[in-house]
């Protein structure tokens, strides 16, 4: 049986005391009425898996380099998982509701775009962001009105915009990165909080407890998983469907662009080049954390854990010394292996 | 057929438990050649059971099972095909993108090696859709076709297949009554060859027109075994739920008010063609129509879950315009939707979470929900509707149909709606959970609902109603008042102008 309820299982808590926050254990409810069967589908449900998987990876790393198992480095593991994780908190609710948003990528790198020509041309660091999360809210816009009012495909929706808004980065700035001395910014990029926590992973940590509270305890968050689950059903409860879809990819486009601006901040500068390829990454992440592409079942604690599952792996291969195109193929093989994972559960399920 | 003919098919002593549980418990039932046996029982009385038994899909704890007298044993669906058993059941069975046709000679196509010969495909499959669906076309995709018409093309298939013991598990759900009398016709031609027929169903009129003897199942064990002409249908309800039901239909003096909700002038496509007809607080106004006639449509449309072109749907003096499914909840409309599985529920989630899916406005505060209140109401839902669950947290999809159509109706009451539209909601439910569900919307047209029964039981819709309504070809052709009306008056009109 598919679980709609996310953190249910342990791996909420667990994960959440894993990165240094601790929300309230959720109420166990619902336990108790599944029947005790063991498999590998269970397992990975319970949120087991993940967790074993990515001590295996940590425990390994250790192994292999005394560079490894340091704070500095898992600050930085931090900062590298910051982007793909803001941008995949929210990947999370669009893949819950049926939906797919390839789009965030370049949305990224527009947003990145836009940052650094507001801060060049003398705007505020303020406006500046507001200006990239207005521009990535607009392609989330964009995407949600074509896939749920013209309803195109959302597979096809968003590798087109994610074709036409990489292009608009690229003509904007002549395929050139585009660098801004402003300090307004520095802060949110590189900035140190408590502990010498980077400022970025606390945003990141922002973004994942709002999208739990969201998928946890509100309405909207429970029209999610309905629409996933069943969208006719849903529709016939009188809930409209096509809303609730079409604000998740608002969200997913929104918190793009935040994550672009974030990414500018980091690096001082704008580029159209920049996250290509990070929709991969982040449905990876979405996946691998537990939830279905048929939709209807996941948990954002869980894609926290398989983005950081993917981050600390390349972090860990690079300090190895291993070429990045074998970081390449163990990055293909973490993906194949977190859709195999899904359609084994999906036949459990059946 | 007489006791001396040859028995074809004899269970002795089967029993199966899954885990704990005994799902069939000593049952030894004979069936003779030619003879047709109505399997009756409960949902989970152990019938479904019995068939994935017979057709090798799960194995026995114990007993024998004999065809002709040789004792059989049915490994695995293979070898029971093999042995010439072939079972119908509910669930279809086919490839939604191929044509008719080549899912009625799925793994039997006939041609010249791996080159199909198209003609003969199509030749084949007319004559094995012929006794059943003469006016279907065989090259359409089958996916294109009304449930109820690809349910006629499966069966078409399976009984195709020479068989010499024909199991089927409720043929008729989905099917019209024009279909379901073929169907009929067809089995009894079947009999008649020597097949023994094994035959399970819910709707008793069914059995006792064409079963010729009748065994009862309840809790996995055989409580009854009659003659058709020695029992009667009192009886085999009795045995089947093991207590007197004196009326399947509780009778009401019906006293309604003001007109409520109003339909004006609906049109969409050549589906519907200016449906117009009001229903006033307190009233059952049951539609009627065949397969085709419209009748899933306008439920669609008059919720808005299917756009229509024209019209409108006053509800209480203000009009709706052209409702979307989001309007129409919060005008007061209700919605049970025919097709449980697939428009009623979502599977994966638990009891609760399926009966708050249409209040969530009444259990949030700012998009926020309230967790207690949510699971107070579920399950006051619960125990008022004496939905049978071992609790709000278990998984939906757990419940037996009864149990189930109960939670979909169930999310509605809690928001008070003025409106119910009702789909088929007795179907494939057993007939315990039929009589709680009549009841249920007998105390909703007391309480001052409008309630729209759309059935395609005509024993339900003449029993239930105060006023009927006939669809045919996607329009109203007939009027009836309660008791003023014979079955085939309704039927009749209800084929009436169903001519192109």
């Amino acid at each position: 049986m598919p679980s709609a309820d996310p953190p249910r299982s342990p791996i909420a808590g667990a994960a959440a005391g894993d990165t240094g926050i601790a929300p309230a254990a959720p109420p166990a409810a619902g336990v108790g009425d599944r029947t005790p069967r063991l498999s590998l589908g269970r397992f990975w449900d319970a949120g087991i898996g993940l967790l074993v998987v990515y001590a295996a990876i940590v425990v390994v790393f250790s192994r292999l380099s005394e560079f490894f198992f340091t704070k500095n480095n898992f600050l930085n593991i931090g900062v590298g998982v910051s982007i793909l994780g803001i941008v995949a908190a929210t990947q999370t609710m669009v893949i819950i509701a049926r939906g797919f948003d390839l789009s965030v990528g370049s949305t990224v790198a527009l947003a990145g775009v836009v940052t650094a020509e507001i801060l060049n041309a003398g705007g505020s660091g303020v406006v500046a962001v507001a200006c990239a999360v207005g521009v990535g809210a607009a392609v989330g816009l964009i995407n949600g009105l074509l896939i749920t009012v013209v309803r195109v495909n959302p597979l096809i929706t968003t590798l087109a915009t994610l074709s036409i808004v990489r292009g608009i980065a690229y003509v904007w700035t002549d395929a050139l990165t585009r660098v801004f001395p402003g300090p307004d910014l520095r802060q949110l990029g590189i900035g140190r909080a408590f502990w010498d926590i980077p400022i970025p992973v606390l945003i990141m940590l922002a973004v994942f407890v709002i999208v739990w509270l969201t998928l946890q305890y509100t309405t909207f968050g429970r029209s999610l998983y309905a629409v996933g689950g069943n969208p006719r059903a849903t529709l016939l409860a009188g809930i409209d469907v096509g809303r609730v879809q079409l604000t998740a990819y608002l969200l997913s486009g929104l918190s793009a662009g935040f994550a672009g601006a974030v990414l500018a901040a980091q690096l001082s500068a704008g580029s159209p080049q920049a996250a290509t390829g990070l929709e991969l990454n982040v449905v990876a992440a979405v996946v691998l954390g537990g939830a279905s592409l048929a939709g209807g079942r996941g948990r954002v604690w869980g894609t926290l854990v398989g983005a950081l599952i993917m981050e600390t792996l390349r972090n860990g291969l690079v300090l190895t010394d291993v070429s990045s195109f074998y970081q390449m193929i163990a990055w293909g093989v973490v993906l194949l292996l977190a859709v195999v994972i899904d359609q084994l559960r999906r036949g459990d399920a059946s | 057929m007489t006791d001396t003919t040859p028995v074809r098919l004899r269970l002795s002593g089967i029993a199966k438990a899954y885990g704990g549980t005994l799902a069939v418990r000593d049952v030894s039932l004979a069936v003779r050649r030619g003879e047709i046996l109505a399997l009756c029982g409960e949902n989970g009385a152990g019938k479904s059971t019995l068939a994935k038994i017979l057709a090798g899909e799960i194995a026995l704890d114990s007993g024998t099972i004999a065809l002709d007298g040789q004792p059989v044993r049915l490994l695995d669906p293979a070898s029971a095909h093999r042995l010439g058993i072939a079972v119908i059941y509910q669930e279809l069975n086919y490839v939604p993108t191929l044509t008719v046709a080549e899912n009625v000679l799925l793994g039997r196509l006939p041609g010249w090696g791996p080159v199909v010969n198209w003609g003969a495909v199509r030749r084949q499959a007319r004559t094995i859709l012929a006794p059943l669906a003469p006016d279907l076309d065989p090259i359409v995709p089958i996916a294109s076709l009304p449930v109820a018409e690809r349910q006629v093309v499966e069966i078409a298939r399976a009984l195709s297949l020479d068989a010499r013991v024909i199991v089927m598990d409720e043929p008729t759900a989905a099917l019209s009554q024009r279909e379901a009398g073929r169907l009929f016709a067809l089995v009894r031609r079947l009999a008649a060859t020597g097949v023994a027929i094994v035959y399970i169903s819910h709707r008793l009129d069914e059995v006792f027109a064409l079963a010729d003897r009748i065994a009862v199942l309840r809790d996995g064990a055989l409580v009854g075994d009659r003659a058709v002409g020695d029992t009667t249908r009192a009886e085999v309800v009795r045995a089947m739920v093991g207590r007197g039901v004196n009326e399947l239909y509780p009778r009401r003096e019906s006293t309604p008010g003001d007109p409520w909700l109003e339909i004006r002038g609906l049109c969409r496509g050549t589906k519907l063609k200016d449906i117009a007809f009001s229903v006033r607080t307190g009233e059952i106004v049951g539609v009627f129509g065949l397969l085709g006639s419209g009748s899933d449509i306008l439920v669609k449309a008059l919720f808005g879950a299917l756009r229509a072109d024209r019209g409108e749907v006053v509800v209480g003096g203000r009009s709706l315009g052209l409702p979307t499914p989001n309007r129409a909840r919060r005008a007061g409309i209700a919605l049970v939707p025919g097709e449980r599985k697939e428009e009623g529920l979502v599977l994966g989630m638990t009891v609760r979470e399926n009966l708050s899916l249409s209040t969530m406005p009444a259990i949030s505060r700012r998009g926020i929900i309230r967790r207690r209140a949510e699971r107070l109401r579920a399950e006051t839902t619960v125990r008022e509707l004496q939905i049978r669950t071992r609790g709000i947290e278990t998984p939906v999809g757990r419940l037996s149909g009864g149990n189930q159509q109960k939670v979909v109706l169930g999310r509605w009451l809690q928001a008070r709606p003025k409106v119910f539209v009702l789909e088929e909601p007795t179907r494939g439910i057993d007939v315990g959970a039929k009589v709680e569900v009549y009841r249920l919307i007998e105390n909703l047209a007391e309480g001052g609902a409008a309630i729209v029964l759309v059935s395609s039981e005509l024993p339900e819709i003449l029993s239930m109603s105060d006023r009927i309504l006939t669809l045919s070809d996607g329009r109203l052709t007939g009027e009836f008042h309660r008791g003023a009306v014979s079955q085939e008056e309704v039927l009749d009109s209800a084929i009436g102008r169903s001519a192109p």
